[in-house]
């Protein structure tokens, strides 16, 4: 399976299953300025005996406090901000290790963190996959597969 | 007979999360424990009766493997059930963990119904269905 569609199954099943968050990844962002907007950025790395991939999970900031509120079976109100990060980090996590399971123990799962990775990605194979949500665009969840 | 529930997590969130799933659970639950990493539940273990440890794997300062192989070193902790719930997707380290005495996995993302069913074959029948009663809350 390609990593685009991998990372697809692993992001629905894990916003529906455990962020209760339906999440779409076809529609139009023309309209929308999601990039100009508060962002949180969190990321994974999966290390492989000669190769490494990066997850990186970019959500509005917004719509992450509110995966975490549903998270926690809270109001929105009441989340922290280290509970908004704290779930952002989580979702890396897991969709990390739904793509861990997927190749069959290839690669081993990191720790998730807060903000962008420090390695640079140049010369490495990315693809980005939008999130939507009621048709608008709410982020972005990008896989990087360095050699 | 109520049980002690120690829930080791590095994820602040997550621990909320399962602690609520024990609430609602239907078992008869005593306290509930937190430990953000393998280290730290082992400070709890000292100084608490626990029955059941529910821990995740992936953890800094001290991970659920190690945690594990601590915990089955020590006379006075061996024969306390631990069930993993984690991310880990690799089958290999997963059975490692099993082979370690790990009762078993739940991989993340679960379902409620997932924690439920292990803590059945530990505690036995739960005393009401699940969401009958919701004995609070500390979110």
């Amino acid at each position: 399976m390609r990593w685009a569609e991998l990372m697809k199954e692993a992001i629905s099943n894990t916003l529906e299953k455990m962020f209760y968050t339906l999440v779409e990844f076809d529609g139009s962002d023309e309209e929308s300025n999601w990039k100009d907007k508060k962002r949180v950025v969190s990321h994974i790395k999966l290390t492989g005996q000669d190769s490494m991939l990066v997850i990186t999970v970019d959500l509005l900031e917004a719509v992450a406090f509110q995966i975490a509120a549903d998270f926690m079976g809270v109001v929105v109100e009441k989340v922290k901000q280290e509970d908004m990060e704290d779930c952002l980090k989580e979702l890396a996590n897991m969709i990390g290790g739904y793509c861990v399971s997927s190749s069959k123990g290839k690669y081993s799962l990191g720790l998730p963190q807060i903000g962008y990775p420090s390695e640079t990605m140049i010369g490495s194979f990315c693809w980005t996959i939008p999130l939507f949500i009621l048709g608008e665009k709410c982020g972005e969840v990008t896989i990087c597969s360095k050699d | 007979m109520a049980y002690n529930i120690l829930i080791v997590d590095d994820s602040n969130s997550m621990r909320k999360v399962i602690r609520k799933v024990l609430q609602i659970s239907g078992f008869k639950v005593g306290e509930i424990f937190e430990a953000s990493n393998g280290e730290e539940a082992l400070k709890v273990l000292n100084s608490k009766w626990v029955d059941i440890i529910l821990s995740d794997i992936h953890m800094p300062v001290m991970d659920g493997y190690q945690f594990l192989s601590e915990l089955r070193r020590r006379e006075e902790f061996k024969d306390i059930p631990v069930v993993l719930i984690t991310t880990e997707g690799d089958e290999n380290k997963l059975q490692k963990a099993m082979s370690m005495g790990a009762q078993g996995y739940i991989r993340k993302p679960f379902e409620p119904d997932q924690i439920r069913e292990y803590l059945k074959g530990i505690m036995g029948e739960p005393v009401y269905a699940m969401g009958g009663i919701d004995e609070g809350s500390d979110f």
